[in-house]
């Protein structure tokens, strides 16, 4: 088994990441960097560089490929067909008339009813925090009724 | 039953402080008390108000403070519309007294794309809320289910006091931990300990020493062992921790049941099955877990099944030791498999065999050499009994290392399980017949179980002890649901309209009806082995007859004969075939061979980008009886030729103009790990194209979460413009195989940076509001089941309610029928959405999706944009592994 790469966080130069938790490691940094004036790939979201920097990486990046792909469909060997026409039809229904309505959002739901929450991924400190408020929540969620 | 009229009984949302206006004895929808229902059940809440209180439904002296006129239900938010048949289900307790067993199929220790855990929903998505904004939906017919789940009624009312437990000697067994702390339970009272984490009801304050807790015990040989608990938190009852201390009393519990516990979950070991002649026995087991769900606290238990081998590396060994040259033979056929070991029930992948080491060799420890024989027997007490086996080698993982293991792992053969199906396994029929019989159960035989646990759970004296000291109790009866029957979808053909059966299937109308879109085949070429021509002219006429039934032209193909079928043989031949410029290849293989396959679909996707019709021999020539059902496989591969040429099968009514439906899933292939595959494939509005976009990006090995996702969707808003000349009016995404765990992840990684880039391009297309779009998340691997009267649920049948989680948007659809076994619903969680739709029509939409796979004239268990999806992944994961020619982009070629 083959050891995997360390990259160096775009962030923070100490912060040496495994190349597959990249990902998850960005989510984490880039909370605690966001003031950071920082452009990305369009390529790859992983790739995060400072401005002056990108437009040599975009014509280097490594997923610059499927791109170079897609801009040059006309230079295959065999042609695609053209597709059939297609019949014109009615639909008895028509949704795109129909107001639009507000989406549901569970955190309001959440935030009345009388349920255990707890607040995964947070410092420590707001952690506390919630636990402590969603005591007198569920206190007065349990008087009050 | 009487039936509320309202929906006073779902009502949720209720402000603290202010729930005096709906206990109201006339609020619309109130349900009068029922005297025949038994005691209302006892909240989970330890206030019993508040368990009911969603809806006030029932005649509780705490609720209704000050009278209101009967109409003022308005003054907290309800959901609207809702079904009428049910309130909370509790309602219909006496209605049929079903529980209940549900099942699962073969269950496989998969654990692709879930991660256990941390369920970050604190950036949630969402932003709008305001008036009357339900996930409930309304349409179709309503039902009463029964799903998987029990009601906590009761659960401890008190703070329990964690403490952190060491020992010193250090012991390394739970069992014996558990033993030595046991020796001072008396000071406890009712107690949890997992091995290092002590749960119990009294704060040992006033015997501890500089917070420590200090206790001496003695073991078998006379040693002390001290014990030191230190203080280290409250768990009060409105913390979320609550529920980590519910699951572990219920697993306390479960031991009282004889259950033996493997990996996570409780098997018995009672109730296992030989399955004769191999091998392998079936352990039955239960798969728990207590969670907060949409008002309640639910505890979901799943029936699973084990399959457990018998024989040990050392009865391979004796096998093998008969035959010439039995180092190579065995060393074969252990490399590489995987071992559990019943002393420390661990789990080691065998990587290398060590024919100089035995059991009598020596290793060195901080305490002088020992042989691997007295170790055992110090440490696990276990005799070895052959003292001339060879020994298997391990080798740490990467994770390992990392906890600083660095060292070679060794292990004895007489002591390692084999585990897994061998493929000698899997390709036995009989085998997997057999084991299919135990392991897929209808929904009759998995009520039953789920009855049968729920009573032994109730039942036997330890358990019943467990929970009594910790004042929980678990409902005997299966929740039940409110849940809708989705209107059957209505099939258009090409003059016609058909409605959807029962099971959801088309099948049979295309025997004399045309296609809603179909692409006549002038220019085709026949690719096959020379000898096997006539019986492939054969199948070709029936294809043309089968094209005139669908009023499809079929012109005659030519045939590129082969006099062999070697590998180059098929390369050359579909080189010669494409230099003629045709429009689909159909290519004969004697025989399935994945290899041949592969280089066939490199050939045809990458450097001859063409569509290709790959069919078997075996499958298109008659064989005896089987000459009838010949008709119906050239009908099948006619419609799938057309769908590749971006004809339209059947189309369903689609509501909505301007409607982008994407699907994206990746694929991690079997054979070459370090290969994972995302793949998405897009609609290009239905109501007006036949296009399919669709694109291939490579992963980091068994990556699941794909970087590159914005950047493909900027592809196929580009296709989509070339296409209608304008942007998408509404994008539905629907993003399959990522778990629980990982939505945090998709989330970060995949939803925000969509929706930015999504947004720039809307707003610098003049569209100012930005992208309208939906994010769906699909999950077919869960352990939430449903029945309608103690049925499969039919195809349509949507659950919204009392079993979802509360910070979700989620809703669970049955979509698809099956024949065997219990169907098994798919979750649909909507983790963003700017589109403004309501719920309801999120889920018909959802339930429209699935009827569009054109392999399979019949639903699917998810979108079919899913299953495009899929099937691209997976093929390029399996047999071409590179990005297919972008020449074909725009249709269905995978298929």
């Amino acid at each position: 088994m083959e050891s995997e790469e360390l990259l160096q966080c775009p962030y923070d130069k100490a912060h040496q990441i495994l190349e597959s938790r990249m990902q998850v490691h960005l989510g984490r940094c880039r909370r605690n960097h966001a003031a950071v004036p920082k452009v990305l790939c369009p390529f790859n979201v992983t790739h995060i560089l400072n401005k002056p920097e990108l437009e040599f990486h975009v014509r280097s990046c490594p997923d610059r490929k499927t791109f170079e792909n897609f801009c040059n469909i006309d230079k295959a060997p065999t042609k695609a067909g053209k597709p059939p026409p297609v019949p014109e039809y009615q639909c008895p229904e028509n949704w795109d008339e129909e107001p639009r309505v507000n989406t549901y959002n569970p955190r309001e739901y959440v935030s009345e009813a009388p349920i255990l929450r707890s607040l995964n991924g947070a410092k420590p400190s707001d952690r506390k925090k919630f636990r402590q408020e969603e005591r007198l929540r569920l206190q007065a969620c349990v008087q009050g009724i | 039953m009487d039936k509320p009229s309202g929906s006073a009984g779902r009502s949720r949302g209720i402000r603290a402080g202010s729930g005096s206006s709906q206990g109201h004895p006339g609020a619309r929808g109130r349900r009068p008390p029922q005297a025949g229902a038994g005691a209302p059940p006892v909240s989970a809440w330890g206030n019993p108000n508040v368990g009911m209180s969603r809806g006030a439904s029932r005649g509780t002296p705490a609720v209704s403070i000050q009278p209101q006129p009967s109409t003022s239900t308005g003054s907290f938010q309800q959901r609207p519309q809702a079904p009428a048949v049910i309130g909370r289900a509790v309602a219909h307790r006496n209605v049929p007294p079903t529980e209940g067993a549900q099942g699962q199929f073969v269950s496989k220790e998969d654990n692709r794309g879930t991660v256990r855990g941390k369920r970050v929903l604190t950036e949630m998505v969402q932003s709008r809320p305001k008036n009357l904004v339900t996930k409930c939906g309304f349409s179709g017919r309503n039902v009463v289910a029964q799903a998987n789940y029990y009601r906590v009624l009761k659960k401890p009312k008190w703070s329990i006091h964690q403490y952190r437990v060491d020992f010193s000697p250090d012991v390394d067994m739970v069992r014996l931990r558990r033993a030595y702390l046991a020796h001072h339970k008396d000071i406890f009272g009712g107690y949890i300990f997992d091995g290092t984490v002590l749960f119990c009801a009294v704060y040992l304050s006033n015997k501890m020493v500089n917070g420590v807790l200090e206790l001496l015990t003695k073991n078998r040989e006379g040693e002390t062992i001290l014990i030191k608990l230190k203080h280290v938190g409250i768990v009060e009852v409105a913390d979320a921790q609550l529920l980590q201390v519910l699951n572990l009393i219920l697993r306390r519990g479960m031991e009282g049941l004889k259950l033996q516990l493997v990996g996570r979950n409780f098997f018995d070991p009672v109730a296992k099955v030989d399955v004769s002649g191999f091998q392998m026995q079936i352990w039955p087991g239960y798969q728990t877990s207590i969670r907060q769900h949409e008002q309640d606290i639910l505890l979901c238990a799943e029936i699973t099944h084990k399959v457990m081998r018998t024989d040990t590396i050392y009865q391979i060994l004796t096998e093998t030791a008969k035959g010439k040259d039995y180092k190579t033979t065995f060393a074969q056929r252990v490399i590489g498999t995987v071992v559990l070991t019943d002393y420390n029930n661990k789990t080691y992948r065998v990587d290398d065999i060590n024919f100089e080491l035995s059991p009598l060799s020596k290793f060195s420890t901080k305490d002088g050499d020992i042989s691997y024989m007295q170790y055992y027997k110090q440490r696990y007490n276990i005799t070895i009994r052959d003292h001339q086996q060879p020994m298997l080698i391990s080798r740490p993982t990467e994770r390992n290392m990392r906890g600083g293991q660095n060292e070679f792992i060794i292990l004895v053969p007489e002591l390692c399980r084999a585990t897994g199906l061998t493929d000698n396994m899997r390709s036995n029929f009989r085998l997997m017949k057999a084991m299919g019989e135990h392991t897929r159960l209808n929904p009759q035989r998995r009520l039953e179980r789920l009855r049968n646990f729920n009573s032994r759970l109730q039942n036997s004296k330890e358990s019943v002890e467990v929970f009594n000291s910790w004042n929980m109790a678990v409902d005997n009866a299966l929740v039940e649901v409110p849940a809708r029957v989705l209107p059957s979808e209505q099939i258009l053909l090409h003059n016609c309209k058909v409605t959807c059966d029962q099971n959801a299937d088309w099948t049979r109308e295309f025997r004399n009806n045309a296609m809603y879109v179909h692409v006549n085949i002038k220019r085709w070429c026949v690719i096959v082995p020379r000898r096997n021509l006539r019986q492939v002219q054969d199948f070709i006429r029936l294809c043309n007859r089968a094209g005139q039934s669908m009023k499809m032209e079929i012109s005659e193909p030519w045939y590129e004969e082969m006099g062999d079928d070697r590998n180059a043989s098929y390369s050359q031949a579909i080189d010669n075939a494409t230099a003629r410029d045709p429009q689909i290849l159909m290519i004969v293989m004697a025989t399935n061979n994945e290899e041949k396959y592969s280089c066939i679909k490199k050939k045809c996707c990458v450097d001859r980008p063409v569509p290709s019709q790959v069919v078997t021999l075996r499958t298109i020539a008659p064989r005896g009886d089987r000459a009838s059902g010949l008709m119906s496989i050239a009908t099948k591969v006619v419609i799938q030729m057309n769908a590749k040429l971006m004809g339209s099968p059947w189309m369903i009514n689609l509501p909505l103009r301007g409607l982008m439906t994407v699907g994206f899933d990746v694929c991690h292939s079997a054979k070459d790990k370090n290969k994972s595959y995302g793949a998405l494939v897009a609609t290009m509005d239905l109501t007006s194209s036949t296009r399919y976009f669709s694109t291939v990006t490579q992963h980091l090995k068994g990556q699941e979460l794909s970087n590159e996702i914005a950047m493909n969707m900027t592809y196929a808003l580009k296709a989509y413009r070339s296409e209608h000349g304008a942007l998408p009016k509404n994008i539905v995404f629907y993003r399959d195989g990522v778990g629980d765990g990982q939505l945090h992840q998709v989330f970060n990684t995949e939803v925000h940076h969509l929706k930015k880039k999504l947004d720039e391009i809307y707003v610098s297309a003049g569209i100012a509001t930005g992208c309208s779009m939906v994010f769906i998340i699909v999950s077919k691997r869960i352990n939430t089941r449903y029945f309608v009267n103690k049925q499969n649920p039919v195809p349509g049948t949507v659950v919204d309610d009392v079993i979802t989680l509360p910070e979700r948007y989620d809703f669970f659809l049955v979509s698809q029928s099956v024949r065997q076994g219990t169907v098994s619903p798919t979750s649909y969680n909507v983790i963003l959405d700017t589109m403004g739709l309501p719920a309801d029509k999120i889920q018909i939409l959802t339930y429209k999706m699935t009827h569009l796979y054109y392999n399979w004239s019949g639903t699917l268990r998810v979108p079919a944009v899913c299953q495009y999806a899929h099937k691209l992944a997976f093929l390029v994961a399996e047999s071409i592994h590179r990005a297919p020619n972008a020449a074909l982009e725009m249709q269905l070629y995978f298929l």
